[in-house]
């Protein structure tokens, strides 16, 4: 199991440096003199080259490479090329919002979806089964930006019950909660119907095994078998898929951030592209990369906790 | 508390797109307690149903006519709460294949400790006692250890063992195990052989054995029920069965079983022909069209069931009293 833990560890460090070899790649390819962009046709040459090299670019680019993950190693990410404030700092600030969003939304989804799906299992083939099916493949094709300004008009212009735009006072557990809900449900309501939808295929399948006639042989109630002898088999697929998916809830907070106006890694990585702001990309992008790797090797490991077969597979 | 167990006229068929399946018909059984009772016959003929059936865990698809009086209840007749309720309480059912019978994902322990959920009396330190206790009565060392293990930590043979004794902690009245010992090795099958026999000396349920092996069911049973096409063709005391069978096809059944021959043969015997089909079956006599001895009747009239020495029945032309 740690020999397991220590090789998935390495080869996520190793997919961190080859997203950032990509990253400067990309920046190096790009045609047009980053400068010139950020700065307007008019800006002097000596304010075009002080840029150039307070962003590091007049370096060779396995340079600036090498200089990066030096200076991340101390956990210095450069600094912001206007505001001249660190990146860490800046990402730091933004984080919390974004993954209290993005947790948020995962936990709506898997705590409505979860159930969604046993009770689709328990009540298979009646009209109940048949309607959480039809809503589930519903909210999965809704986009949750269409969601967001939907619910943006219902909630926060007609009926004035949420507010519209930020994250809520600073210190206010109310107010933050109150500004999470819309942004929150549009991200996890298509998760709702995907989370059913697989609960449901895999459980149907675990319910065909001999050992849940063995548990019915024995009398145990229905939901008993559900929720204890199929779901600990069935939710396994459901843990890759999320943590697959927390990449794409992650992105997806880019844009309900934007229209919810909402400070967080979304909007910090949308505006510094926007204004060719290298070192604020890079860093955003590194420390987006390392949450995304870990997720991926925590739900592995979650997996190898639940399923003793798996444990014992990456044992010997 | 135990009591005697009766199938009378009992048919069971399956609905499915292609019509009625006739798995069972008009089977008439019965056993009392403290009997160990065989129900012998080849793959597809209805052994499986029957117990099925008993145990009250057929599909959704199934149809029940006639009835399973146990202990004065109909079973057939029972709303299926009731019928969970009677499941791993009064009725246990050892399964088929010990491989797949456990929950991979949880312990041993915690199976056995779900599946005594009737005995609300006992808290969970106790029903973990009568865990170990019975582990050990079924032959199991270590019986702490192989609680906390999953059961593909253990061997086909231990896990038949922790199946038996999962049946045995809800003290049944009747305790069914449905061929116990087809999944298991030589080895295996004799030490489960010794086992059951064991065990029945000290169990005044009833056990009834589901095998396709002539051999398990001539050492463990006092009665046994020859099963052809989803019919009893004959039964009775095991001596009687294995030393006068009347039916045809138990005859037949008989004379193929190889620990029966002495010498080497080049060729072992077998029956000609297979099993009719259950969804469109002969007229006569399921087993006409196999059986040597067929005469005029056989094919057109379907045999009554004739009463021969004791508990002896046959359900053929060809047999008189």
């Amino acid at each position: 199991m740690l020999a397991y833990a220590v090789k998935r560890i390495g080869l996520g460090l190793l997919i961190l440096v080859l997203v950032m070899i990509a990253m400067y790649a990309a920046v190096f390819l790009v045609p047009g003199d980053p400068a010139t962009v950020a700065l307007g046709p008019r800006a002097t040459p000596e304010l075009k080259r002080l840029l150039i090299e307070r962003m590091g670019l007049d370096q060779p680019v396995w340079w600036q490479i090498i200089e990066f993950f030096r200076n991340a190693l101390t956990g210095n990410l450069g600094y912001d090329v206007w505001s001249n404030r660190p990146v860490s700092t800046l990402v730091l600030e933004a984080l919390p919002n974004t993954l209290v969003l993005g947790l948020t939304a995962l936990a709506i989804a898997l705590l409505i979806g979860v159930p969604l799906g046993c009770l689709s299992v328990m009540r298979r083939g009646t009209a109940a089964d048949a309607v959480i099916g039809v809503l589930s493949v519903g909210v999965i094709a809704v986009p949750s930006f269409v969601v967001a300004i939907y619910s943006l008009l219902v909630f926060a212009v007609t009926l004035r019950w949420l507010p519209a735009i930020g994250a809520g006072e600073a210190g206010d557990f109310a107010s933050q909660a109150k500004a999470l809900v819309m942004p929150a449900a549009a991200i996890a309501l298509g998760w709702i119907g995907y989370i059913a939808r697989m609960v449901r295929a895999s459980m149907m399948e675990v319910m065909g095994e001999p050992h849940i006639r063995t548990a019915r042989s024995f009398g145990l109630p229905e939901w008993k078998i559900v929720s204890k002898y199929a779901l600990r088999i069935a939710i396994i697929p459901t843990i890759s898929l999320v943590a697959v998916g927390l990449g794409s809830i992650l992105s997806s907070a880019v844009f309900v951030e934007a229209v919810f106006a909402r400070p967080g890694i979304g909007k910090l990585i949308t505006d510094a592209v926007n204004t060719r702001n290298y070192p604020v990309v890079m860093g955003t992008v590194l420390i987006m990369t390392a949450i995304y790797v870990s997720i991926t090797i925590a739900a592995d490991l979650l997996i190898a906790r639940l399923d003793p077969r798996v444990r014992d597979v990456f044992r010997g | 508390m135990s009591g005697s167990l009766a199938a009378s006229g009992l048919s069971v068929r399956y609905e499915t797109p292609h019509g009625a399946v006739h798995a069972l018909r008009h089977v008439d059984i019965e056993a009392h307690p403290g009997e160990v009772i065989g129900i012998v016959g080849e793959s597809g003929c209805g052994k499986s149903t029957l117990v099925t059936a008993l145990a009250n865990l057929l599909p959704a698809n199934a149809r029940v006519d006639g009835s399973i009086s146990y202990n004065g209840i109909d079973l057939a007749k029972l709303d299926a709460h009731r019928q969970r309720l009677l499941r791993g309480d009064e009725i246990a059912l050892v399964s088929q294949d010990p491989m797949t019978a456990f929950n991979p994902v949880l312990t041993i322990g915690d199976q056995l400790v779900d599946f005594q959920h009737h005995r609300r009396d006992l808290g969970r330190a106790q029903k973990r006692a009568r865990i170990a206790a019975m582990l050990g009565r079924v032959g199991i060392a270590d019986a702490e250890r192989r609680m906390r293990s999953y059961p593909h930590e253990l061997s086909g043979g231990m896990r038949q063992r922790v199946a038996i004794a999962a049946a045995l902690l809800t003290d049944p009245g009747l305790l069914i195990a449905d061929e116990p010992t087809t999944a298991l090795d030589v080895t295996m099958e004799a030490q489960i052989i010794h086992l059951l026999r064991e065990l029945r000396r000290d169990y005044n349920g009833i056990i009834i054995v589901v095998s396709h092996h002539l051999g398990v069911i001539a050492e463990l049973c006092d009665r046994v029920y020859v099963m052809y096409a989803g019919e009893v063709v004959e039964g009775g005391a095991v001596d009687a069965i294995f030393h006068d069978a009347r039916h045809p096809y138990t005859q037949a059944l008989l004379a193929c079983d190889p620990a029966r021959f002495h010498e080497r043969l080049d060729r072992l015997p077998t029956i000609p022909g297979s099993l009719p089909s259950l969804a469109q079956l002969p007229s006569g006599c399921v087993y006409a069209p196999r059986c040597e001895r067929s005469f005029a009747p056989c094919g057109t009239i379907a045999p009554p069931l004739v009463t021969l020495l004791g508990s002896h029945v046959a359900r053929c032309h060809a047999v008189t009293p």
